[in-house]
């Protein structure tokens, strides 16, 4: 397996710390005029998420870790598993709630996303920026209040619940970040 | 394909605010009588210090290094006329680079004879008063010992910490690399992760500096009966921005610094560096009591404009030559 020196550390690269895999987010170099140079770098542990500082000795080296981004598209869930499918090779992926977490609820069938490979099995999953989603439940809509402020929640199709201006109704489509969780739109 | 990587990376607005900075340097010195000198830059000889790393330039009658300061220089031409002198050029050391490093940079460094590190300061603020032109933020001036540093925001006494104590704090603090650390590198990464960051803001004099990190300064024994050294170091909002000392004029005591510095070379598995011959012999003849500090121009530069990064203030900075 390959390894980086601290000089070729940069932002995004994939490393193995304390036996996780992790992505760098900064890495600086520090060197006093007459002392011993080191890098402190800030990591994130991609099965975590936690962010890390770590202090090396310059010229130190951690190995490469195993982990790609793919595309691919959401297939379905069973309840204990979703399933992803590489739209190249129909390579099939399973994933557990574990790797899913917060993201199952913004997914709906179809839908292409972002999978995390580590050594090959799913180790995260990003959903859409933006997702289309139907409300299911939501006080009735209020007519004629669109230009008001004032929301209500409103519980989406996958689960999620979301804040929505007064006069949607259920039934009705909406535009979702997945990244804030924000409302962005009526779409029908 | 056309390329981008042609052009000057420092803006306009910026070369023109560090031309007038550079000027306002020289004019400084003039006024103050400090005579400037061209120094070559490169020796057969180089620095010692077993954390600079020389660049190295093959000669068929020897190697050469790149002069990574002035300072070897600036002592023999000081010990023959024992006069004062600026140096404001080039200065290169190797595996340096980062946001506050580039291999090649511009450097202050000026000696005033019959007079010590604390004379050096007063002049030090006035130059910064002038390149900065009275602005606030370097109004700001404090001067603490290394000491006080330490236990202002550690309450620890740096000077009387056995070196298995300093290990102890950094394995419990950064991590069991550095268990093994020598005393010297403990205090540097305590010295960045805890104390540099709780600095005043503004212009910070830190001075009398642990023996093991002397560099070429004097020693003298404190008034709690252990040995400090006459370094001191300045920082401007937390970034170090100049090394000086009360120079070291004892041929033998440079001779064992010298040595000491291989010794810790050898340890570290990096190449012996032969002792200034020259450098020696000119202490031998006679270098009178002086001060001396070598300022880091690019970085002063970036500071009085608020900028992040050095390459910003450099036209071409590396990999852009």
């Amino acid at each position: 397996m390959s390894s980086y020196s601290t000089s070729e550390f940069k932002s995004g690269l994939k490393v193995m710390l304390e036996g996780d895999p992790c992505s760098i987010i900064e890495n600086e170099f520090v060197k006093p005029g007459k002392g011993q140079a080191f890098n402190r770098v800030k990591l994130r542990n991609l099965k975590t998420f936690k962010i890390l500082e770590r202090t090396f000795k310059s010229g130190d080296s951690l190995k490469s870790a195993d982990v790609v981004d793919m595309d691919m598209d959401f297939l379905y869930d069973d309840g204990e598993f979703w399933y992803f499918m590489d739209p190249n090779t129909f390579e099939q992926f399973q994933a557990d709630i574990n790797v899913i977490g917060e993201c199952a609820k913004w997914l709906s069938e179809q839908d292409s996303c972002v999978v995390t490979l580590f050594n090959g099995n799913p180790l995260l999953v990003t959903p859409p920026n933006h997702v289309e989603l139907e409300i299911v439940e939501t006080d009735p809509g209020l007519r004629g209040d669109t230009a008001q402020g004032g929301t209500k929640p409103a519980k989406l199709k996958t689960g999620a619940v979301v804040k929505v201006p007064l006069f949607l109704d259920q039934g009705d489509v909406i535009k979702v970040d997945t990244r804030s969780g924000e409302y962005l739109g009526r779409v029908r | 394909m056309f390329e981008n990587n042609w052009r000057p990376q420092a803006s306009q607005e910026v070369l023109v605010a560090r031309s007038k900075i550079i000027t306002s340097i020289r004019n400084f010195f003039s006024r103050n009588n400090v005579l400037e000198v061209d120094l070559p830059v490169l020796s057969s000889a180089t620095v010692s210090d077993p954390f600079i790393t020389s660049f190295t330039v093959n000669h068929p009658l020897g190697d050469l290094y790149l002069q990574t300061s002035p300072e070897y220089f600036m002592k023999r031409l000081i010990a023959e006329t024992k006069r004062d002198y600026y140096y404001l050029g080039k200065a290169f050391r190797a595996d340096e680079v980062g946001r506050l490093h580039n291999p090649e940079f511009t450097i202050l460094e000026w000696y005033r004879c019959d007079c010590d590190e604390f004379d050096l300061m007063d002049e030090i603020i006035s130059l910064i008063r002038v390149v900065s032109k009275g602005r606030d933020c370097y109004k700001n001036v404090t001067k603490l010992s290394y000491k006080d540093c330490y236990q202002n925001t550690l309450s620890i006494d740096p000077h009387s910490l056995t070196t298995m104590e300093l290990q102890t704090f950094c394995k419990l603090k950064l991590g069991s690399q550095w268990a093994e650390s020598s005393r010297k590198t403990c205090l540097d990464l305590i010295f960045n992760h805890f104390i540099q960051p709780a600095l005043p803001p503004g212009v910070v004099f830190v001075y009398e500096f642990p023996e093991c990190q002397a560099g070429l300064s004097k020693l003298k024994r404190s008034d709690l009966g252990y040995c400090v050294s006459r370094r001191f170091e300045v920082f401007i909002n937390n970034i170090e921005i100049a090394n000086g000392y009360f120079e070291l004029n004892d041929s033998d005591q440079q001779r064992e610094r010298f040595e000491s510095d291989n010794l810790e070379r050898r340890e570290q598995s990096k190449d012996l560096i032969q002792a200034d011959k020259k450098l020696l012999d000119a202490l031998d003849y006679g270098l009178p009591n002086c001060s001396g500090v070598a300022i880091g121009v690019d970085r002063l530069i970036m500071c009085l404009l608020n900028l992040e990064d050095i390459s910003a203030v450099m036209p071409f900075p590396w990999m852009y030559q």
